[in-house]
């Protein structure tokens, strides 16, 4: 998942690393500094030394000069005693001074170290001299010997001499180099100050800037927290939680928004879904409600004449006594009564095999045949093979019944009612034909019409047999209405359904 | 985004913070480091004359010029008093004890000079003379001007303005320098061939701008004297403060300093023999740098030519 292009992104990896550098550079630059520090107050700790050595060394030189002037000028050979020892050790400062200067020596200083070793040659020289004179050992005349000792020591003299006046002027260089290394110095602890001042405002950035970010950090937890808890009590809470920072919790709540708004849809979904069945749920229940109240409200009925098996009862003895009085129709009458109560009764609310339907049907054309005469006749066109089909109980009887009544009405003589139940094309064909007036168009529109309404009807028993029907084949029933001049025919095409056990 | 850019500027200030910290000036330790001054050729260059914008400081700057160019430790004396040799021996002498690699310095007859550098060549020192080289004094390296042809130059361009009819006055620096008795002997060796030029007087002034302007003063009171020669260049700064007042004669100086040149320009001197003052310094070192890798040099004469300047060359 990746954030919208449009932001440059700095994670938090990213804020880390670079903190990370940031802290071994600034370790760095105090390393450095206190470095530079340590380096520059050394090399003024040597050129003070060099400076005091200097000095020493300026002081031997005078000394050892003021033993050889002794010596040569008023014979006090005495105080040339050690002086070789005095040169030996001259000759080593020199050395020394010549080593601490090694690579930051002036003109002035090399000549100075240059100077020096010519001075102690003559020395060394003027004192050997004085030595052999003393003990004389001169190899030349007294004369000689004086000039030769004159001019030496006036060499020594013009040397000494011009070793004065370049110690003032390497001395002055010292100084001045110590000056500047004072400066140097001062111009370090300013920078040094400087740095640990800058260091300190960046310390004090680097604190402002993690405190920022943390408080922006946590203030956006929380609005992903607020936010959380307003999905909580609503989910369909419609909004987003908007992270403005550039990192991993800007992305993480992008994700979170999107996976909001994922769960916002599978909600919606699932609740469409539900109202749909809901939907569904409600018309079956107003359908059973229906039917319910039908059946009641014929039950009511019966119950509103005659309690059913007292009536029953009554019958079974009136057969009875007409098979005692041997009063055989009045027996089948009464039979016939008698079977067509108790299938009522018996199967009012459960589904019931074809046959069964068919053979109680039987008892109600017996007593319509008794009723009418010759004015109607019945016949039976019933496939074996559906007589193990269940379907509701009471629908043949209704469709006859309606064919007596309606169609047939007006017939005086040669009524016909043909009651079929076939297979066509896979589907059940129940059918009641008549001969009779029939209907036209417009009233097949309107008893269809009936059929599919809850309202007041004049067919009661149609509409009521298609409902059953419906409610039991799932909708699955086409009913079947067809007029001619010669023959109609009521009736429903329903499903091929075995042992259908629910109604 | 301002994140972002918070953090690059933070990020800049600290690298720039470390080279801060990193940043030191270079010492002067550290730019000697590269080689030891102990190891340096020292070269001694004593210079007669102080640096007051003359002859000499051109020279100087030659010096100094080929010790940067060849990596040469060139240091520069000077007596206290302008031309003393004594103050001059003893900076030789002082030389001598520095153990100097070589001096370098205008030659002169004064006595216990050449001694003094004969002691300094015989303990190794290499002695280079410029401008003024030495009668008697030999295995060294003359850098400089042909004095006796400059001398003749001067003698021709006299003969030329005087149509061979000149009383000249001659205003010399002192008898010891040898270049200026050369240059007289050349500027003789003119004068000798025209029996209308003379030369009334020699006077040396011993570089002192007072005598030089006295001198220049009795020379115009001289009703014989018609040209006045300065066969050095200092005679011709001192004589053009007081010209205006006495512009008589005809004047033909040496080296052209700023004084000589206004006069030229001003038309008070008739023409400056000009030498090649920046080049006789550089050469001498140039041929020390040579004599420190071959030893020896390529000639005992480096001679650097001269040239005559009159008021119309100065257009």
């Amino acid at each position: 998942m990746r954030l919208p292009r449009s932001k440059k992104h700095i994670t938090m990896v990213q804020k880390s690393f670079i903190s990370l550098i940031a802290i071994v550079l600034l370790s760095v630059t105090i390393a450095l500094t206190l470095s530079n520090g340590k380096k520059i107050y050394h090399e003024y700790q040597e050129l003070i030394d060099s400076q005091i050595n200097l000095n020493d060394f300026s002081q031997k030189l005078d000394s050892i000069n003021s033993r050889l002037s002794l010596g040569y000028m008023y014979q006090r050979f005495d105080k040339m005693d050690g002086i070789q020892t005095e040169i030996d050790e001259a000759r080593r400062k020199n050395v020394i001074f010549r080593y601490q200067r090694t690579f930051r020596a002036s003109r002035s200083v090399v000549d100075y170290c240059s100077l020096v070793d010519t001075f102690l040659d003559q020395c060394e020289d003027l004192s050997a001299l004085l030595e052999k004179t003393k003990n004389g050992e001169t190899d030349v005349s007294d004369d000689s010997n004086t000039q030769i000792l004159l001019n030496k020591f006036k060499e020594a003299q013009y040397t000494i001499s011009y070793i004065d006046t370049n110690f003032k002027t390497v001395f002055s260089e010292e100084v001045m180099m110590i000056r500047e290394k004072e400066a140097a110095i001062e111009r370090q602890n300013l920078r040094s100050w400087c740095i640990i001042a800058v260091l300190f405002l960046i310390a004090l950035c680097i604190s402002f800037f993690y405190v920022q970010s943390i408080s922006k950090t946590a203030g956006q937890l929380k609005k992903l927290t607020v936010f959380a808890g307003k999905i909580k009590e609503n989910p369909y809470f419609q909004g987003n939680v908007a992270i403005e920072s550039n990192d991993e919790l800007a992305l993480f709540s992008f994700v979170f928004n999107e996976m909001v708004k994922t769960i916002q849809n599978q909600l919606q979904e699932i609740q469409e879904n539900s109202k749909v069945r809901d939907m569904l749920k409600n018309a079956q229940i107003e359908q059973l409600a229906t039917n319910g109240a039908l059946q009641n409200s014929r039950l009511q009925l019966l119950q509103s004449r005659i309690n059913p098996h007292f009536l029953f009862n009554t019958l079974n003895m009136i057969k009875s006594t007409a098979a005692m009085e041997k009063a055989p129709n009045t027996y089948d009458l009464i039979e016939a009564t008698a079977d067509l109560l108790e299938y009522n009764l018996a199967n009012l609310s459960v589904p019931v095999l074809l046959g069964d339907e068919t053979e109680n049907i039987k008892n109600y054309v017996l007593l319509q045949t008794r009723r009418f005469g010759e004015r109607i006749a019945f016949s039976f066109d019933v496939d074996d093979d559906t007589l193990r089909i269940r379907i509701p109980a009471m629908i043949l009887q209704p469709l006859v019944e309606n064919s007596i009544t309606h169609g047939l009405k007006d017939t005086v003589n040669g009524g016909r009612i043909n009651i079929s139940v076939r297979t066509v094309n896979g589907r059940l064909n129940i059918l009641v034909k008549d001969n009779g007036c029939g209907f036209d168009s417009r009233e097949k529109e309107r008893i269809l019409q009936e059929c599919r309404n809850t309202g007041t009807s004049s067919r009661i028993g149609i509409r009521n047999v298609y409902q059953r029907l419906s409610f039991f084949f799932n909708g699955d029933v086409q009913p079947v209405l067809e007029s001619t001049a010669q023959e109609t025919t009521v009736g429903f095409s329903l499903p091929m359904q075995q042992e259908q056990t629910a109604v | 985004m301002k994140t972002g850019r918070y953090s690059t500027v933070f990020f800049i200030l600290i690298v720039l913070l470390s080279f801060v910290s990193c940043r030191g000036k270079q010492t002067v330790a550290a730019k000697a480091a590269d080689d030891d001054p102990f190891t340096h050729y020292r070269i001694s260059c004593i210079i007669p004359h102080k640096d007051d914008g003359s002859y000499w400081s051109f020279v100087v700057q030659g010096l100094q010029q080929g010790g940067t160019d060849f990596n040469l430790d060139v240091k520069v004396y000077y007596p206290s008093l302008n031309y003393d040799n004594e103050q001059m021996i003893d900076l030789i002498r002082m030389s001598i004890a520095a153990k100097a690699d070589a001096i370098v310095l205008p030659g002169s007859e004064y006595t216990g000079y050449q001694d003094i550098l004969q002691n300094a060549k015989d303990k190794g020192i290499t002695v280079v003379l410029i401008d003024t080289p030495m009668r008697n004094f030999t295995g060294s390296l003359y850098v400089g001007s042909d004095n006796f042809n400059a001398g003749k130059l001067i003698g021709q361009k006299v003969a030329e303005l005087s149509g061979k009819k000149a009383v000249i006055g001659v205003i010399s620096g002192d008898p010891e320098y040898y270049n200026l008795e050369m240059r007289l002997e050349g500027l003789k060796s003119v004068v000798n061939q025209h029996p209308s030029m003379k030369i009334e007087e020699i006077q040396y002034d011993h570089f002192d701008y007072l005598r030089i302007q006295d001198i220049y003063k009795k020379y115009v009171q001289n009703s014989k004297i018609n040209t006045v020669i300065c066969l050095e260049g200092t005679g011709g700064m001192a004589i053009y403060p007081v010209i205006k007042q006495q512009p008589r004669l005809k004047i033909i100086a040496f080296d052209d300093s700023q004084e000589g040149l206004l006069a030229l320009k001003e038309h008070y001197y008739c023409g400056l023999i000009v030498q090649q003052k920046f080049n006789i310094g550089y050469y001498a070192i140039r041929e020390l740098n040579d004599f420190r890798k071959k030893g020896r040099f390529s000639s005992d004469r480096l001679i650097t030519p001269v040239e005559y300047k009159d008021a119309a060359s100065q257009k």
